[in-house]
């Protein structure tokens, strides 16, 4: 993993991971919504809680743990 | 002895007027503490903090007392847990407020705006998390207090009406507020004192009515160890709206600046971690389970409920039987407004200064119209609460508290900022992921109600 802090178009990589936690967010309240409407949507809640995951845990990761 | 005060190189100007000497003997205090055993250590932090205690009166206002009794009358104990949940993910953010005035010894919106700009530092951070929340907040607190004056009044057999006595609560929270900063350190300590006594008063008289009532011990205790929701989106709704509330921006900014009035420095973090656990999370966690166990033991399945806090108080009293706990319930009761209302004050003026770049000075009439802004919300009184107001506000918090939290994060994280002393601890920083996380969801489901996807 290249350093979090390092800038890749206006934002550092720590912050697109932010904004890519937002929209795991949003795609799995998504799926939650059509699940609890029973309309389906277990694809759409399950791929977005593990972005969600995926997201937290690789940018949780302390500068002092990249280098 | 050194008094040196004046030249003394501080991050913020309220602690200017705060001798050198008395920092250093606080030190020296501070680690003679951190070589005794728990049990000794903890009332000497109890005694030192109070940046914390000022958080729990923020916090712990009408709408958290609200949420908290309507939870108690329509689930009972179940959802006690929720308490210790909200305040545990919210601690490690204010965590990170801790580490940047200990030592980070900077002004956070300073540096925010350096780093993130003027929109999320000065409007987000400061114009809508502190000063429009403060004031918009504040109409629930005066409808509350001066409704709460009047009924106590009616108990002792005489007539106070919320259009009378509105001065009175008006004067004694602008008092409490002005008081902050004012002599150096003597203000705020006189700030934070009432603050611990009020926590301490609510928590008795909360806990002297579920005496009276009683109390299901093991519905109690498995309600808080256990985790339960209603079933659906209700229960999704419950959770996230609980847990994001709990604690926001206006706390986790008025911590830090809370801390910076007082001088602390580097070798304050571990009193700063202590004040957070004994003086912002226990008397949440304390009250909290006190209000949800009162009306759980005497409204809980009782049918039709009342919303708002008026109508659950007056549904509530007769209940109590003994006038003794009557009174006891309305005067804890009235202790929530008076210090929600003084401690959003504070909170108001220091966000205000901060974004525009004034210097505070307790002294100068400027600070003193931020500190009085709140109590435009003394209209309350007589006035329907502004609707469309509170509507825009809670839309911008819930929209924007999250980005506020993705700023601090990445603050915490920035090694030109921080340098040595950021985040090496992958666990923190996990635990405030997740509650940005939460706030995401806030700001997500704001935007799905609207758009008729959620609800």
């Amino acid at each position: 993993m290249r350093n979090l802090e390092h800038k890749f178009g206006p934002l550092t990589v720590r912050t697109w991971g932010l904004v890519v936690n937002l929209l795991a967010n949003a795609t799995a309240l998504f799926g939650l919504s059509l699940v609890l409407t029973g309309q389906g949507g277990w694809p759409i809640l399950i791929a977005g809680t593990l972005m969600t995951v995926i997201c937290i845990a690789v940018i949780a990761r302390p500068a002092d743990m990249e280098e | 002895m050194t008094t040196e005060h004046q030249n003394r190189n501080t991050p913020y100007p309220l602690a200017e007027a705060i001798p050198q000497a008395a920092l250093d003997a606080e030190v020296t205090q501070l680690e003679k503490l951190s070589e005794q055993p728990l049990f000794r250590r903890i009332p000497g932090y109890l005694k030192m903090g109070g940046p914390g205690f000022l958080g729990a009166a923020a916090t712990l206002g009408a709408g958290t007392l609200t949420a908290a009794m309507l939870s108690g009358a329509q689930f009972g104990y179940k959802t006690l847990w929720i308490s210790w949940v909200a305040i545990g993910s919210g601690m490690f953010m204010m965590a990170a407020m801790a580490r940047f005035t200990t030592k980070g010894q900077f002004r956070v919106v300073r540096v925010q705006r350096e780093r993130h700009g003027w929109f999320i530092a000065a409007f987000l951070t400061c114009i809508i998390g502190m000063a429009g929340v403060a004031v918009v907040f504040n109409f629930g607190q005066v409808a509350l207090a001066t409704h709460l004056v009047e009924t106590l009044a009616e108990e002792a057999g005489f007539s106070f009406p919320r259009t009378w006595n509105w001065p009175l609560y008006g004067i004694l929270t602008a008092w409490i507020a002005l008081s902050f900063g004012r002599g150096g350190k003597r203000g705020v300590v006189f700030v934070e004192n009432f603050m611990k006594l009020s926590l301490l008063l609510m928590f008795l008289c909360f806990a002297g009515c579920l005496l009276v009532v009683g109390i299901d011990w093991a519905a109690a205790l498995k309600g808080f160890l256990v985790p339960w929701l209603p079933t659906g989106a209700a229960g999704i709704d419950l959770f996230i709206a609980s847990t994001a509330a709990a604690i926001g921006v206006m706390d986790w900014v008025l911590f830090h600046y809370a801390g910076l009035s007082k001088g602390w420095g580097p070798h304050h973090e571990p009193l700063a971690r202590a004040d957070l656990f004994a003086g912002f999370a226990l008397p949440f966690i304390f009250i909290n389970f006190v209000v949800v166990s009162v009306f759980a033991a005497t409204l809980y399945g009782s049918g039709d409920l009342p919303t708002t806090a008026i109508e659950l108080s007056r549904a509530l009293t007769p209940l109590l039987g003994e006038t003794g706990a009557t009174f006891a319930f309305l005067i804890g009761f009235l202790a929530v407004p008076v210090t929600t209302t003084a401690a959003i004050s504070i909170a108001c003026a220091i966000g205000l200064h901060e974004a525009f770049g004034w210097r505070p000075d307790v002294r100068s009439w400027r600070w003193k119209a931020c500190i009085l802004l709140p109590q435009i919300a003394l209209l309350g009184a007589w006035l329907p609460s502004p609707v469309l107001l509170i509507i825009i506000i809670a839309a911008f918090l819930s929209l924007t508290n999250n980005i506020v939290g993705w700023s601090f994060f990445l603050l915490l994280n920035d090694p030109k900022v921080m340098d040595k002393n950021r985040s090496k601890s992958y666990i923190w920083n996990i635990g405030i992921l997740l509650q940005i996380t939460l706030l995401n969801c806030v700001a997500i489901m704001w935007v799905f109600n609207r758009l008729g996807f959620w609800g």
